[in-house]
This record gives structure tokens, sequence and C-alpha cells, in this order.
């Protein structure tokens, strides 16, 4: 009976122990904002670089050139562009005015993005630099500095770029913001040879650090190479690692290769589905 | 004791023989064209492949980059031409033996010389 008394104590204690964990779990696995300001900033980031991409026809600025049939759908008609090859570095200016319009990819966009530039896309060395002018996307305002080197080719004969984000920030709709540092490696997989941009594949490696809209400090860590065909609209293969300060880790993934806009999060064992932006 | 030492002779040479030798090592060419004036001009690109030569064009973008070409042999012979098809334009053509740049050459119109190399030995 003493026996019993004691053990009844021990296995309440245990039981909560483990209620509690289990909650802290969920509670964990609920809140994805770190995990989706991650993949906001990672799609906004691709959106910018695809309109500065595509934004000149080739002759015109040293970036991949499309034609005119293949314009992104984020520029579409709703921006003019200005381009300065006297200066040096030669400048881009992508503007989209001053009111929202809606681009033909079904998102608002107003400001400007503005692109330095020292040499063409394919050229080993060349430096871009891309700023924003009160930019915004769906009335989210994106501030910050992108700076991408062509490193040249690798032992494969892959070539590839270093994209260094620095003092990004994303000013949400809602007045939340989130910021970000990140160093990425973008390598080209396919359709390099083509004139056409719309078969180029991407690989992107890298980490980043920054501060989620709930104001918590993250690290994140892609741990398999993020797949991105500019076919569509959305990362379809990759992991990232995001570990929030003082909990735990939680991967996204981005699939296996179909293009669609579903991602799962987990936590532990836990799984969560999101919708990607 | 002979007939053991011829044994052991013959089980070292079989296992020898089973031990898989390296392959070679791919050696993969890519080229680049990069338009260096501020002309707009329309160009083709002839360069060699391993099968043979390959024409890829008109061009009309300002840089372009050659697939992986995987299976040349060191010491193999690879050249580039370029022919512009509508405005004149300035070049800068090289060709990379596994991303190290073995041959780079500045190509003026109308004076668009070939660039050729010969890919160098393994070291």
């Amino acid at each position: 009976m003493k026996t019993l008394r004691n053990i009844i104590p021990a296995l309440l204690i245990l039981s909560i122990a483990f209620v509690s964990a289990c909650r802290k779990d969920r509670d964990d696995l609920d809140d994805t904002t770190v995990a989706s300001d991650n993949e906001q900033s990672e799609t906004f980031s691709n959106d910018v670089m695809n309109i500065a991409d595509n934004a000149a026809k080739s002759g015109e600025a040293g970036l991949r050139t499309s034609s005119e049939q293949e314009v992104y759908e984020g520029l579409g008609q709703c921006a003019t562009i200005t381009h300065d090859t006297v200066s040096n570095p030669r400048m881009l200016t992508i503007d989209f005015g001053t009111v929202n319009c809606l681009c033909a990819d079904g998102r608002n966009r107003r400001g400007k993005i503005i692109v330095s530039y020292t040499g063409r896309y394919f050229e080993i060395g060349a430096v871009k630099t891309m700023n924003f002018d009160n930019f915004y996307r769906n009335d989210n305002k994106l501030e910050g500095t992108r700076i991408i080197t062509n490193n040249g080719l690798d032992a494969q004969g892959r070539m590839n770029w270093t994209i260094n984000a620095q003092n990004m920030k994303i000013s949400k709709s809602n007045g939340k913001m989130h910021t970000w540092n990140s160093v990425r490696t973008r390598t080209i997989l396919a359709g390099n040879d083509t004139k056409t941009w719309t078969d180029d594949v991407y690989e992107i490696t890298g980490s980043a650090n920054g501060v989620n809209a709930n104001g918590n400090n993250y690290t994140a860590n892609i741990t398999k190479p993020l797949h991105k065909a500019m076919s569509c609209r959305w990362i379809d293969s990759g992991t990232i690692e995001i570990t929030p300060e003082g909990r735990v880790t939680r991967t996204v993934d981005f699939g296996n290769g179909n293009c669609d806009d579903q991602a799962t999060v987990s936590v532990k064992k836990r799984t969560r589905n999101i919708t990607l932006n | 004791m002979k007939t053991n030492c011829y044994f052991i002779f013959f089980f070292v040479f079989l296992l020898a023989s089973c031990t898989k030798s390296k392959p070679d090592p791919e050696n993969i060419v890519v080229y680049t064209v990069v338009e260096t004036s501020k002309d707009d001009p329309e160009f083709t690109v002839t360069y060699s492949t391993p099968q043979g030569d390959k024409t890829d064009g008109p061009i009309t973008q300002n840089s372009w980059l050659s697939k992986q070409l995987p299976t040349f042999e060191r010491g193999d012979f690879v050249a580039l031409s370029i022919e512009t098809k509508s405005g004149t334009g300035s070049f800068t053509s090289s060709v990379y033996l596994n991303g190290v740049l073995v041959k780079e050459e500045k190509m003026d119109f109308p004076y668009l010389k070939r660039l050729e190399a010969t890919l160098p030995p393994a070291y």
C-alpha cells in the first residue's frame, strides 16, 4: 500500500511532464511564423531576382534576358524600365509607379527596383547590386541590398553566383516586420545554352539568420539544395532547417520535385502542411 | 611447400586482377561568349564538341554559356568561332576545362578571330 502511495504521485508527475512535452511540440508546430517568414523571404527574393533578370531585353542589360513573348509575369505591363548604359557601373531602374499595379501573376507591386551591374549575366566576376526604393509586393515592403557575384564555373562546369543579402527587411501590411541577412550560392543546372529563360533550372544552397515577425531570432540552413525551375512559380524540392532561438529546429520540406504551392513543416515527428506564397 | 607458394602467388594475382581500375576523370569543357560593346548584335557560335562541330544561334543575348561537354580527352583540339548575323560588336570568348580557364580570345568585328586551344594534359 505504501509503495502504491509512492508510485501514484510519480506517475502523475511523469504524465504531466509527458503531456507538457507533447504540448510544447504541438505549440512549436502551430507556430509556423518563422517558417512562413523564411518562405516569404525566399519567394520575395526569387521574385525580385526574376524581375531584374527579365527587365531588359537582349543587348540592353547584362542580365539574363528573354524574348518579348517570355516576359516574366511579375513584370508584365506594370513596370517602366530605364537603362543607363553611360554610367559605370551601368544602372537599370524598374519602376512600378507609386500606386499598386496588378501584375500578370495576380500580385500588386509599386515602387522601384534599382540594379547596378558591372558585366553581363554569364560574365565571370560580374557584380550586380540590387536596391529597393519604396518597393512593395502585395503591400509588403522590401528593403535591403542584394549583391550578386558571378563566381565562374565549378569543377563540373556549372556556373554559379553568390548572393549576399544584407539588412533585408519585409515590413508586412499588418505592421509586423521580418529582418534577415543571408549568403546563398545559386548554381545553374540546365537551360543556360538556350535563349529562353523559362527552361533555366537552378540549385540554391546557403544559410541565413534574422528576426522573425514575432521578434524572435532564428538561423536557417539549407540542408538539401533548393531546386528552382524557372517554369515553376515555387521551389519544388529541397529542405531548410530553421532554428528559432531557444526552440527546437523545424524542417521545411519543399517536396519531391512536383511544381505546386505545397510544403511541409516538421518539428520532431509532427508534420504540418503549409501553402507557399 | 612449392605447391603452396604457387597457390599463394596465384591467389595474389587473382586478387590484384579483381581490383577495379579507377575510371578516367571526366574532362568537362564549357565555352562562354560575352558581348563587350554597347551594340546589339545577333550572332551564331560554332564550337567543337566530342561529336563534331556544333552551331548555336542566332543568339540575341549579350552573353552565352554552352552546355557542359563531358567526353573530351586531354590533348584534344577545341575551337570556337562567331559569325554576326546582324549588327556589329566585340566579343570575349573563352574555353574552360573542369572549371579552369584554358584560353580566352578577344574578337572585334569584323576581325572575328577563332578561339583555338589544345586541352592541357592532367597534372
